[in-house]
C-alpha cells in the first residue's frame, strides 16, 4: 500500500519522539531482560551444577556417626547418605575455614582450577575465599597452624550461599568459607579437634519421604558410649548419674521398708506382752485396793484403842503420883518433861524412884510410840488405799491403752507388710521405668534440614527470583505505559491528519486498511525496540550477573536464551502495543468520514467546567490542561511510574541504611555465644540466656523461616523491656513483626521441626531490634515450656570476649559482624538502587518531554495565534508550560504517598528471602532529594520545550487550519 | 438517470438546536454530465453532496446512484460504493502531507484494479514535473490538481467536488475548472460541483440552485461556455 510510504517519513519527521520511545523500550527491556536473564542464567547454572554434582535432598547431623550397617539400612529404605563431617578451624586473617573431606557421591566438588587434594597437607578452597585472600592454586595457606598446599579452587553445591549458620543473614566471604582435604588429612584433623560436626548429606530414592527418613533417624539405635565429644559425654554422664542415683535410691528405699516390716513385727509381739502384763497389773491393783480398803476401815478403831491405852497409862501414872503425894498431873504431851524433872530432882537421892520413874517414862514412851506408829500406819494404809485406787484406775487405763497399742501395732505391722510388698512392686516398676525410659538412646539426630529449607542451597536462586519477578512486573508496567504513549502520539497524528483520513475514507478506503496503516509505525518501532532491547538485555547479563556471581558460590555460568524471555522481550511488547494501539486507533478511526473531514472533535465534558471568576492566566492554563486531558492523564501515569520507581530506589536505600544503623544501635551486647554444650557454671561476667531456634510460617513465600526465641530475665542488662505477663507471652522484635506480619495481641504458633512440636505464644509487645529475627520471653517460662531445668541456659551475652572452650561454642555473633553483614547488604543493593534511580529519572524526563512536546505541537496554531496577538515568550511559557506544572505538581503530590503505600506493601515480598524484617523506609532527606530530582527534571524539560516554543512561527496561523 | 435524488430530507440537532438542512430535494443527473450546485452558505448544498457521496445519511427520501439505493447501504457497503464509483475533491485538498504528489495519487490508484494511466494523468494535470514534490512544496492550485489526479486515478464514474476552487486564486481556479472540463470530456466522468462561484454555472450541463434546503432553480444548459472563457 503506497500509503505506507509515509511511515518512513513520519518516523524521520518525529525521530526524537519515536527515538525517545524506542530508547525507553530498549532501556527498560534491556534492564528487565538482563535482570530476568541473569536469574535464568543463575538458575540454569545452579541446576546444571546441582545435577552434575549430585546436590543433596537434605542433610542431617548426629552425635555419633552412623554405623556402616545403619547407613546400609537407610540405603535399603531409599536414602543414600554420605558423611560430610566437618571441623571449623582458624584460617588466615582471623577467618574460619570449615574443612570437609573430599566428597564421592553427594554434593561433589566442582573444581574451577587445579585438582582435588589427594595427599595430606593439601587443600581445595572455595573460590570466593581464595579470591578474597589472594590465594591461587599452587600457593600455600596456613590453616589451624599448619601449612597446606592449595591444589584446587572450586565450589560445592550445598554451599552456594557460603554462610556459617543456616540462619545467618549474609555471608562474609572473607571471614568464613569451606575447604576440602583428603580423608587421611581429615582424620588427622579429627584427632586434633574434638568439635566435629557429624553431618550427613542424603539423597532420596523411590517413594521414601524426608519425613519418613527423619522418623527413622530418630529411631536409630545409638551407642552413647561412643560419643566422642567430651562435652556431650559430660551431658550423658550427668543424665546417667541421675539414672543411677534413682535406681540406688529405690533400692535403699526397699531395704528400709523391709527393715520397717521386721521392726513392726517385733513391736507387735512386744505390745501383745505389754497388753497381757497391763491386764495382770490391773487385776492386782484391784485386789490391793480392796485389801487396803478393808484395812482402812479399821484404822479409826485401832487409833482410838491405842489412844485409849496411852491415856490409861497416863491416868495410871497420875494415880501413882497422887498416891505418892506428888502434886502433879501429867498429860500425854508433858509426861516426859515432868518425869524428867522428877528424875532430875531425885537424882542421887532416891535411885529406886529414879529407876521407877525412868521405867515409867520408858513405858509411856513406848505406848506413845506405838500410838503414833499406829497412827502413821493407818495414815499410810489410807494413803496406800487411795494410791491403790489410782493405781487400779491407771492399771486399767494402761491395760486399755496397751490393747489399743496392740491394735495399732497390729495395723502398723499389717501396713508395713503391705508397704514392704508395695515397695517391692515400686522397685520393680522403677527398675522397669529406668530400663524402659532411662536407657537413653538419646536420639542421635541433632539437626535435619531438607534442601528446600536450606538457605545455603536455596537463597541464590530465590534471591535471583525476587529480582526477576520485580523486574518482569516493572517491565510490563513500563511497556504498557510506552505502548499507551505511542498510541497517544498516533492519535495526535490521526487528529492532525483527520481531514486526510476523512478524504481517504471518502475515496473508499475502509477502516481496516487505515487501521493497519496507522498500526504499522508503532508496531515497527515497538518491534525494533523490543528486538534491540532484548538483545541488549542478553548482552547486559554479564554486567548484571556480576554481583550475584561475586556473592554466591557456583561455577562459571553460560548464557541461556529461555523461550519465555524471548516471548517476554519480543512478543509481549509487540502484543501490548498491538492491543493498546488497536484499541485506541480503532476507536479513533471509527469516527464518521464527515466528522474526520470537518475535524470534529468530541468536546470532553470537563472542558465545559465553570471556572467562575478565575484570573485569565490560570483559566487559560486550566482550559489548556482540560483540552489536553488525555495527554495529561498519560503524563500522570508516566510520572507516577517514574516516581514509583524513584520511591522504590530510595526505599531500598533507606531501609538498608536504617537496617545497618539499627543493627548497630539495637544490639547492646558485644558478644553473643550460642553454646552447643553449656558449662555448669557460666562465667560471672556473662549474662545467661536460653535460645531455641523455631520456625514460623512466612505468608510472603508460603514457606517457613527460622526465628530465634530467646529467654531472658529481668536483670538482663542488654534489654530494658518488662517481661511480666502470662507464661506464653512473648515480646517480638520489629524485625519479626515486619517479616511475619505479627501484631500485639496475636496468637502465634512456632514449630520445632525436629521434634514436630508446635508452640503457641501471644505477642505482648513489639520492640526495636533490627538484627535477625528474634522473639523474647521470660527465661523461667521458657525453661518450663521447653522442659529444661531451672538454671538451664545455652547462650551467653557479654560486653567482653569470653574465655570459653571452643568445643562448647556453636556460634559467636559479634555486633561488628552483624553490622559488617548489614553493610555488605547495603553494598550489594547499591548498584540496584543507582540503576533504579537512573531509570526513574530517565523515564520521568522522557515521558514528560515527549508528552509536553506533543501537547505543545497540538497547540501550535494557538501559540502562533497568541504570538500574533502580541504575547511575549515569557507569557506564552507561562500559559503553556504552567499547565504542565499543574500536572507535574499533582502527579508528585499524589504519586509520592501512593507510591510509598504501594512500596510498603510490596517491599516485604522483595526481601522475603532475607532473614530479617525490613520496612520500606524513606528519610526526609530522601524525600527532599526526590522532590529536587523531580523539580530538576521538570526544569530541564521546561528548558528544552522553551526552545521549541521559540521556534513556533507566526506564519503557522496562516498555513494551519484548526 | 445516473443520479436520482428523490425528496430527500436531512436535519441536525434536537429541540432548540434542530435545523432541517434539506427539506425535500428531488432531482436527477444524467451520466457524463457536469452539474453545479449553487447556493449561499448554509443552504444545504454541501450536505446534498455529502449524502450523495455516502458520507452523510438522510432522514427520508432516496438517493440512487447508477440504480444503487445508497441510503440503504451499511457503512461497509458505503465504503465499497465510494471505492468503486466515487472520486472526491475538497476545498482544502486533504493531501497526505508526507507523501509526494505521485504517491498521493497512488494512494487512490491502490483502490482500483483498473486505474487510469498515472503518467498520462500527471501529464494532463501538469504535475509531471512536480510528481516528486510534497504537498507543502506546492502552490494551492498545484495541490488541488494533485487532489483531482488522486480522485481521478481510479477512474470514478462520479466525481464529487466540494468547493474545488474555494481556496484558490482566480488563475488557479480557472486552471482547475479547465481541468475539470477536460477530464469530463476525456473520461466522461459525471461530476457534481458544489461551489459559491456562480461563474461555473456557465460551463456545466446542469445547474441546481439551492436555497434554504430546497431547490430554488434547476435547469440544464444547452450551450456550454468553455472554462477558459469564464470570468468572475
Amino acid at each position: 500500500m503506497i500509503l505506507n510510504k509515509r511511515i518512513n517519513r513520519e518516523l524521520k519527521e518525529n525521530w526524537v519522539r519515536y527515538g525517545a520511545l524506542a530508547f525507553l523500550i530498549i532501556f527498560s527491556l534491556g534492564l528487565v531482560v538482563s535482570m530476568a536473564g541473569s536469574t535464568d542464567v543463575v538458575n540454569y547454572t545452579i541446576d546444571k551444577n546441582n545435577e552434575k554434582n549430585q546436590l543433596e535432598d537434605g542433610e542431617f547431623s548426629v552425635y555419633v556417626p552412623l554405623t556402616e550397617n545403619q547407613q546400609q539400612e537407610l540405603k535399603k529404605m531409599g536414602a543414600r547418605t554420605e558423611a560430610t563431617f566437618y571441623v571449623d578451624i582458624p584460617g588466615p586473617e582471623k577467618s574460619v575455614l570449615r574443612v570437609f573431606k573430599n566428597r564421592n557421591d553427594i554434593n561433589t566438588i566442582e573444581l574451577e582450577a587445579g585438582r582435588l587434594a589427594d595427599q595430606t597437607g593439601q587443600i581445595v578452597l572455595e573460590k570466593h575465599y581464595a579470591e578474597k585472600h589472594g590465594i591461587r592454586v599452587g600457593q600455600s595457606i596456613e590453616v589451624n597452624q599448619k601449612n597446606y598446599l592449595v591444589t584446587g579452587i572450586g565450589t560445592a553445591p550445598d554451599y552456594s550461599n557460603v554462610v556459617q549458620n543456616v540462619s545467618d543473614v549474609l555471608a562474609d566471604l572473607k571471614q568464613f568459607s569451606i575447604g576440602f582435604v583428603d580423608e587421611t588429612e581429615f582424620n588427622q584433623l579429627l584427632a586434633d579437634n574434638l568439635n566435629v560436626d557429624y553431618n550427613y548429606s542424603y539423597q532420596l530414592e523411590g517413594n521414601l519421604t524426608a519425613l519418613e527418613l527423619k522418623e527413622k533417624l530418630v529411631d536409630l539405635e545409638f551407642d552413647k558410649t561412643r560419643v566422642a565429644n567430651k562435652y556431650m559425654q559430660e551431658i550423658i554422664d550427668t543424665i546417667e548419674k541421675g539414672k543411677n542415683d534413682l535406681s540406688g535410691g529405690v533400692n535403699k528405699l526397699a531395704d528400709g521398708t523391709q527393715e520397717l516390716a521386721n521392726g513392726t513385727s517385733s513391736l507387735k509381739q512386744g505390745t501383745n506382752e505389754l497388753a497381757d502384763g497391763a491386764g495382770s497389773l490391773a487385776s492386782g491393783t484391784d485386789q490391793l485396793s480392796d485389801g487396803l480398803e478393808e484395812l482402812t476401815s479399821a484404822n479409826a478403831t485401832l487409833n482410838q484403842a491405842a489412844d485409849d491405852v496411852f491415856q490409861g497409862m497416863i491416868a495410871q501414872v497420875n494415880g501413882t503420883f497422887e498416891n505418892m503425894g506428888m502434886p502433879v498431873t501429867v498429860t500425854g504431851d508433858n509426861y516426859s518433861t515432868v518425869i524428867d524433872g522428877f528424875i532430875k530432882t531425885l537424882d542421887g537421892s532416891d535411885p529406886n524412884a529414879v529407876s521407877a520413874l525412868t521405867t515409867l517414862k520408858t513405858q509411856l514412851d513406848s505406848y506413845r510410840a506405838f500410838k503414833d506408829g499406829l497412827r502413821d500406819y493407818t495414815n499410810g494404809v489410807e494413803s496406800a488405799y487411795s494410791g491403790s485406787v489410782e493405781l487400779s484406775e491407771g492399771a486399767n487405763e494402761l491395760h486399755q491403752g496397751s490393747v489399743a497399742v496392740v491394735n495399732g501395732v497390729n495395723a502398723l505391722s499389717n501396713g508395713s507388710t503391705e508397704l514392704n510388698s508395695g515397695m517391692g512392686e515400686l522397685k520393680n516398676q522403677v527398675t522397669n521405668f529406668i530400663n524402659e525410659n532411662m536407657d537413653y538412646q538419646y536420639v542421635n539426630l541433632i539437626t535435619f534440614l531438607e534442601a528446600d529449607d536450606n538457605q545455603r542451597i536455596t537463597s541464590c536462586k530465590s534471591d535471583a527470583a525476587i529480582n526477576k519477578n520485580a523486574a518482569l512486573i516493572a517491565g510490563v508496567m513500563i511497556l504498557t505505559l510506552i505502548a499507551y504513549m505511542i498510541s497517544v502520539f498516533v492519535i495526535q497524528t490521526i487528529d492532525k491528519e483527520s481531514a486526510v483520513i476523512g478524504a481517504l475514507y471518502s475515496m473508499g478506503y475502509v477502516k481496516k486498511e487505515l487501521l493497519r496503516h496507522f498500526m504499522i509505525l508503532p508496531m515497527v518501532v515497538v518491534t525494533a525496540a523490543s528486538l534491540l532491547g532484548t538483545a541488549l538485555g542478553f548482552m547486559l547479563i554479564d554486567e548484571n550477573i556480576k554481583e550475584n556471581v561475586a556473592y554466591y558460590s557456583y561455577p562459571g555460568y553460560t548464557i541461556v536464551f529461555p523461550p519465555y524471555l524471548l516471548i517476554y522481550g519480543i512478543l509481549l511488547p509487540i502484543s501490548i502495543a498491538l492491543l493498546v494501539n488497536y484499541m485506541v486507533i480503532n476507536h479513533k478511526l471509527s469516527l464518521e468520514p464527515l466528522k474526520l473531514l470537518r475535524r470534529e472533535k468530541k468536546q470532553h465534558r470537563l472542558a465545559n467546567v465553570d471556572l467562575k471568576e478565575m484570573d485569565f492566566i490560570n483559566r487559560y492554563r486550566i482550559r489548556q490542561l482540560l483540552r489536553e486531558i488525555r495527554g495529561n492523564i498519560t503524563m500522570f501515569f508516566g510520572l507516577f511510574l517514574a516516581i514509583l520507581l524513584m520511591v522504590f530506589g530510595f526505599s531500598i536505600y533507606g531501609s538498608v541504611s536504617a537496617y545497618v544503623s539499627n543493627v548497630a544501635s539495637d544490639v547492646a551486647y558485644n558478644y553473643l555465644y550460642l553454646l552447643k554444650y553449656p558449662m555448669e557454671t557460666a562465667p560471672s561476667d556473662a549474662t545467661k540466656v536460653y535460645t531455641e531456634s523455631l520456625t514460623a510460617d512466612l505468608y510472603l513465600t508460603g514457606g517457613e523461616m527460622d526465628v530465634t526465641v530467646q529467654g531472658i530475665d529481668d536483670q538482663n542488662p542488654y534489654f530494658d523491656f518488662p517481661l511480666d505477663g502470662e507464661k506464653n507471652d512473648v515480646i517480638i522484635s520489629d524485625s519479626v513483626a515486619n517479616k511475619f506480619g505479627y501484631q500485639v495481641g496475636d496468637e502465634i504458633t512456632l514449630s520445632d521441626n525436629l521434634t514436630d512440636r508446635n508452640y503457641n505464644f501471644r505477642v505482648k509487645a513489639v520492640i526495636n531490634f533490627a538484627s535477625g529475627l528474634y522473639i523474647f520471653m521470660d527465661i523461667k517460662d521458657m525453661r518450663e515450656l521447653f522442659g529444661q531445668e531451672e538454671d538451664y541456659y545455652n547462650t551467653l551475652m557479654s560486653d567482653q570476649e569470653l574465655d570459653i572452650e571452643a568445643g562448647r561454642i556453636a556460634t559467636v555473633i559479634t555486633v561488628d559482624k552483624m553490622v559488617a553483614a548489614a553493610r555488605q547488604m547495603f553494598t550489594m543493593m547499591y548498584g540496584l538502587v543507582i540503576t533504579i534511580l537512573g531509570a526513574s529519572v530517565l523515564l520521568f524526563v522522557i515521558v514528560m518531554y515527549l508528552l509536553v512536546k506533543m501537547m505543545i505541537d497540538k497547540s501550535t496554531f494557538s501559540i502562533s495565534l497568541i504570538k500574533v496577538f502580541g504575547y511575549n515568550e515569557r507569557e506564552i511559557k507561562k500559559l503553556y508550560l504552567g499547565t504542565t506544572f499543574y500536572t507535574v505538581a499533582f502527579s508528585t503530590l499524589v504519586a509520592i504517598p501512593l507510591s510509598k503505600m504501594i512500596i510498603n506493601k510490596v517491599f516485604p515480598y522483595m526481601v522475603s528471602n532475607v532473614s530479617a524484617g525490613m520496612n520500606a523506609t524513606m528519610s526526609l532527606q530522601s524525600d527532599l532529594i526526590m522532590v529536587a530530582i523531580i523539580l530538576g527534571a521538570y526544569a530541564s524539560v521546561n528548558f528544552m520545550i522553551s526552545r521549541h516554543l521559540k521556534k513556533i512561527s507566526l506564519a503557522e496561523v496562516l498555513k494551519t487550519r484548526e | 438517470m445516473f443520479i436520482e435524488v428523490n425528496d430527500i430530507k436531512k436535519s441536525y440537532g434536537e429541540g432548540g438546536s434542530y435545523v432541517q438542512v434539506l427539506k425535500g430535494i428531488t432531482s436527477g443527473i444524467k451520466k457524463g454530465q457536469i452539474c453545479a450546485i449553487l447556493g449561499p452558505s448554509g443552504s444545504g448544498k454541501s450536505t446534498l453532496l455529502n449524502t450523495i457521496g455516502g458520507l452523510d445519511t438522510i432522514d427520508s427520501g432516496s438517493i440512487k446512484i447508477n440504480n444503487i439505493e445508497i441510503s440503504k447501504l451499511n457503512p461497509k457497503e458505503l465504503s465499497l460504493y465510494r471505492r468503486n464509483l466515487l472520486g472526491f475533491i475538497f476545498q482544502f485538498y486533504n493531501l497526505v502531507p508526507n507523501l509526494t504528489v505521485k504517491e498521493n495519487i497512488q494512494v487512490c490508484e491502490y483502490l482500483t484494479k483498473t486505474p487510469l494511466d498515472l503518467n498520462e494523468l500527471l501529464e494532463i494535470l501538469g504535475l509531471t514535473e512536480h510528481q516528486k514534490k510534497f504537498p507543502s512544496q506546492l502552490s494551492g492550485g498545484q495541490q488541488q490538481r494533485c487532489a483531482i489526479a488522486r480522485a481521478l486515478i481510479k477512474n470514478p464514474e462520479l466525481l464529487l467536488c466540494d468547493e474545488p476552487t474555494g481556496a484558490l486564486d482566480y488563475q488557479a481556479s480557472r486552471e482547475i475548472l479547465m481541468l475539470i472540463e477536460k477530464i469530463n470530456k476525456k473520461y466522461g466522468t459525471t461530476m457534481l460541483i458544489v461551489t459559491h462561484n456562480t461563474a461555473i454555472k456557465e460551463m456545466v450541463h446542469r445547474v441546481i440552485k439551492i436555497k434554504d434546503g430546497q431547490i430554488s432553480e434547476d435547469y440544464a444548459n444547452t450551450v456550454l461556455k468553455p472554462a477558459s472563457q469564464l470570468e468572475w
